[in-house]
């Protein structure tokens, strides 16, 4: 018997709605769930105006609003999160809703982690699998911006009391129920939908050609790959297209679920940690990187890189580019469209715009060996790896 | 882009030693009591010894064992299932076997966790709907030790009451299995024939799924995914069965076909399979292998647009290279190729007379058909069916 001892694990425990002016009939369904006195947590209550609308839309279903927390860090730190419990406990609250971008997200996955396995010392949940579910909170998560990938993810990132970052994976993380209604998309400006767009890109290309990547999730990657293609432009020419943007979010969607199962790569891990040495946005560290991972990884992902291709140029550009010159194709197509858009939005295109020097890249590659996104890259990556990616976009 | 649904938090483990991870996957679901159930194959081929064995390893006992699950799913093996279930005190279900262990166990799950003790109490309550979107668990673990049916990973089940007649089409989120697990030591060498119509019932429904859940991302994902694995794989797994990689690799496609086909609201194409396969004692991907091909060239000539399809069934070398105005030609020339390859190779029936139905009965089931029939598609009507069965016989 022919065994190739291949196994793999696929999981999305999330259910999801999405599409245009969805938001008050998905409502509906969340007294199912179980939710009574929900803890809101949004990112900026000042500026997010679809915090009001969601307030409404729950509110208008008989689910409370036990109390609120704004929290705009980029990645929510011990001290925030001890806060929050103590509201999410004085104020009776049995539910989570957030609501705003990728830091709202992040910061109701990992309160709703801790307090449903009711961990005690937060800065013990490091790694994976550590919180086990003790009670039931459900968590219901409304983005409010493109392209949010950590909606779905089993992970979330911790910044500890010295101002490292861990991160933990556990399925306690994971969502019960996503709502994506872009109408609800409220900041509307270029470099936001850039943002967005090449999370999800970069996610959706590095699960595509992980390690444990199977059928499924190659699917799903594809296909979201294509929802990026044929609305990432639309959306940067006209802020207001509603269905661009659903387009944009159903590859974060995509790519989300598929993160459990495929994991990430070496874009990942030293767009992560870059972001945590520069305190930049982590989508201006990955525009700035992705390329040379890309081309870094080559020689192992040619196949795959080649059937991207088509999802990125369609059936013209595809026929018509040799076999051997397509995987080289899409890494030159991939890293102009993002130079392009980044110049023409005066983002930084090389580490030394966002202060990285010579010393700096120690501390950068030190962070990026810590990754677990380096487990499934293709390619075994070592530390002269790391530092020859970086030396080459300085 | 209208708005869509997607909801299927079944895990799936599969391949190489997945059954070792069962013991894991209870403690994570704090169950440590299970009822074990399987069938008379499973049990005499060995496979709910390899289950012990998994379990032994990890000091996890089973509440109670019951091996009697019938060849059909009937009302009888869900009221036993249950019965055993609360005189053991059981916090769990391990089902192990063929298409009958899944169904009766999924059925079995959603009475225990609804408080019905007697099948009886759905008497004539044809189509029991969902009607919560979350629920109290009760772990559930399907372990396919025979050619998976499609319905394991889903929120469908299905109970033939012989005695009286009658079919019942369960659609509820307590039916749904925490995992599904397929392990390469639970399966057996499959003749030929027998992987065939399986994969070809396995295409059906990811074609059939693929068409029907375009503006749903994830179900369409699902599609793929199984039409691109049965096309790549399905002829080396006939030619090679001993390998198990290929195997495994066709009833995972069977697993995500079933995703996306049993997602699909209304359907008249799975109303005239469930009707067939129950009054006929075929399986579901039997009927499906013969009946395909006919409602295709029907669907063909309506509104609906079959020419994406291509992409999964030609890959985007030749996608590309085709003509954007005759994609749904091409892809239908290159699905009957592909059908009229693998059912010459493997001998399997081509028309429905070849599986027992008979011409007489067309009426009987067309009008069964029509009756639980809900979708509005005004072409489907009476007279298609009979037309379609005509064809197809």
């Amino acid at each position: 018997m022919k065994n190739s001892g291949f196994y793999y694990e696929f999981h999305n425990p999330t259910k999801v709605t999405a599409g245009v002016d969805c938001l008050k009939e998905a409502a509906s369904k969340l007294p199912s769930l179980g939710l009574h006195n929900a803890f809101f947590v949004c990112d900026d209550i000042e500026k997010n105006i679809a915090v009001d609308e969601v307030c409404k839309a729950i509110n208008s279903v008989k689910v409370k609003t036990g109390a609120t927390y704004v929290n705009s860090e980029k990645i929510v730190c011990l001290n925030s999160l001890r806060d929050m419990r103590d509201v999410y406990r004085v104020n009776n609250c049995d539910c989570i809703i957030a609501c705003g971008d990728y830091r709202a997200v992040n910061t109701a996955k990992t309160i709703r982690m801790l307090l449903s396995g009711q961990v005690v010392r937060f800065e013990d949940v490091k790694g994976i699998n550590v919180a086990r579910k003790k009670v039931n909170i459900p968590l219901v998560i409304i983005p409010t911006s493109v392209g949010i990938s950590n909606m779905l993810t089993n992970s979330v990132l911790i910044k500890d009391d010295y101002g490292a970052v861990f991160e933990c994976v556990s399925p306690l993380c994971a969502p019960d129920y996503v709502i994506v209604d872009p109408s609800l998309t409220s900041v509307f400006d270029a470099p936001t939908t850039i943002a967005g767009a090449l999370e999800s890109f970069a996610q959706n290309v590095e699960e595509f050609v992980s390690k444990q990547a199977i059928t499924l999730t190659k699917c799903m990657n594809l296909i979201a790959i294509r929802e990026i293609r044929d609305n990432v432009f639309k959306v940067v020419n006209d802020p207001m297209d509603v269905h661009a943007v659903l387009g944009l979010q159903r590859a974060g969607l995509l790519a989300g679920s598929c993160y459990s199962s495929a994991s990430a790569g070496v874009a990942h891990a030293i767009s992560a940690a870059l972001a945590n040495v520069t305190g930049r946005d982590n989508y201006i560290c990955t525009g700035i990187v992705f390329a040379a991972c890309m081309r870094y990884n080559l020689d192992v992902v040619e196949k795959d890189y080649a059937q991207a291709l088509y999802y990125i140029v369609g059936d013209d550009k595809y026929a018509s580019t040799p076999q051997e010159d397509r995987a080289r194709t899409l890494i030159e197509t991939s890293g102009k469209m993002i130079k392009e858009l980044f110049e023409e939005n005066g983002l930084p295109t090389t580490l030394s715009e966002i202060g990285i020097d010579e010393e700096g890249l120690d501390r950068v590659v030190e962070e990026t060996m810590k990754s677990y996104a380096l487990v499934t890259n293709p390619k075994n990556v070592t530390k002269d790896d790391v530092y020859s990616i970086l030396r080459s976009v300085m | 882009m209208s708005t869509f649904t997607f909801s299927n938090d079944v895990k799936i483990l599969c391949g190489d030693h997945a059954l070792d991870n069962l013991p894991f996957e209870l403690r994570e679901r704090d169950c440590t009591r299970p009822l074990f159930i399987s069938d008379e194959r499973s049990h005499r081929l060995g496979f709910a010894k390899e289950v012990r064995r998994a379990m032994d390893n990890d000091l996890i006992e089973f509440g109670a064992t019951y091996y009697k699950i019938s060849e059909v799913a009937s009302p009888k093996d869900c009221d036993d299932i249950v019965n055993l279930y609360k005189t053991h005190g059981c916090d769990g279900i391990i089902a192990l076997g063929g298409e009958n262990v899944a169904q009766c166990a999924k059925v079995a799950k959603l009475m225990l966790l609804q408080g019905v003790g007697d099948f009886v109490y759905f008497n004539h309550k044809a189509d029991m709907d969902a009607d919560k979107i979350s629920y109290s668990d009760l772990p559930l673990f399907i372990l396919p030790s025979d050619i998976p049916c499609g319905i394991e990973a889903t929120d469908r089940a299905m109970i033939f009451d012989e005695k009286n007649n009658l079919f019942y089409n369960f659609n509820s989120v307590l039916t749904r299995a925490s995992a599904v697990i397929l392990d390469v030591r639970l399966t057996d060498i499959m003749p030929a024939k027998a992987m065939a119509t399986a994969g070809l019932g396995a295409l059906a429904m990811g074609v059939k799924g693929f068409v029907d859940n375009s503006a749903n991302p994830f179900a369409l994902a699902y599609a793929t995914s199984a039409v691109h694995t049965v096309i790549n794989e399905l002829l080396p797994a006939m030619r090679h069965n001993s390998n198990a990689d290929y195997r495994i690799s066709i009833y995972s496609s069977i697993i995500n076909a079933g995703v996306t086909y049993y997602m699909i609201e209304e359907s008249l194409l799975r109303d005239m399979t469930n009707e067939l396969a129950i009054k006929t004692g075929n399986s579901v991907l039997k009927i499906l292998s013969v009946i395909f091909p006919v409602y295709y060239k029907e669907k063909m000539g309506q509104e609906r647009v079959f020419k994406s399809v291509l992409m999964p069934i030609v890959g985007e070398e030749q996608y590309a290279l085709s003509n954007a105005k005759s994609r749904d030609i091409v892809a239908y020339d290159t699905l009957k190729e592909f059908w009229s390859k693998v059912t010459e190779l493997a001998q399997i029936p081509t028309g429905l007379h070849e599986l027992g139905i008979e011409k007489g009965d067309f009426v009987k089931l067309a009008d069964a058909v029509i009756n639980r029939y809900r979708g509005s598609d005004p072409h489907n009507n009476y007279t298609t069916i009979v037309r379609l069965l005509e064809e197809a016989f």
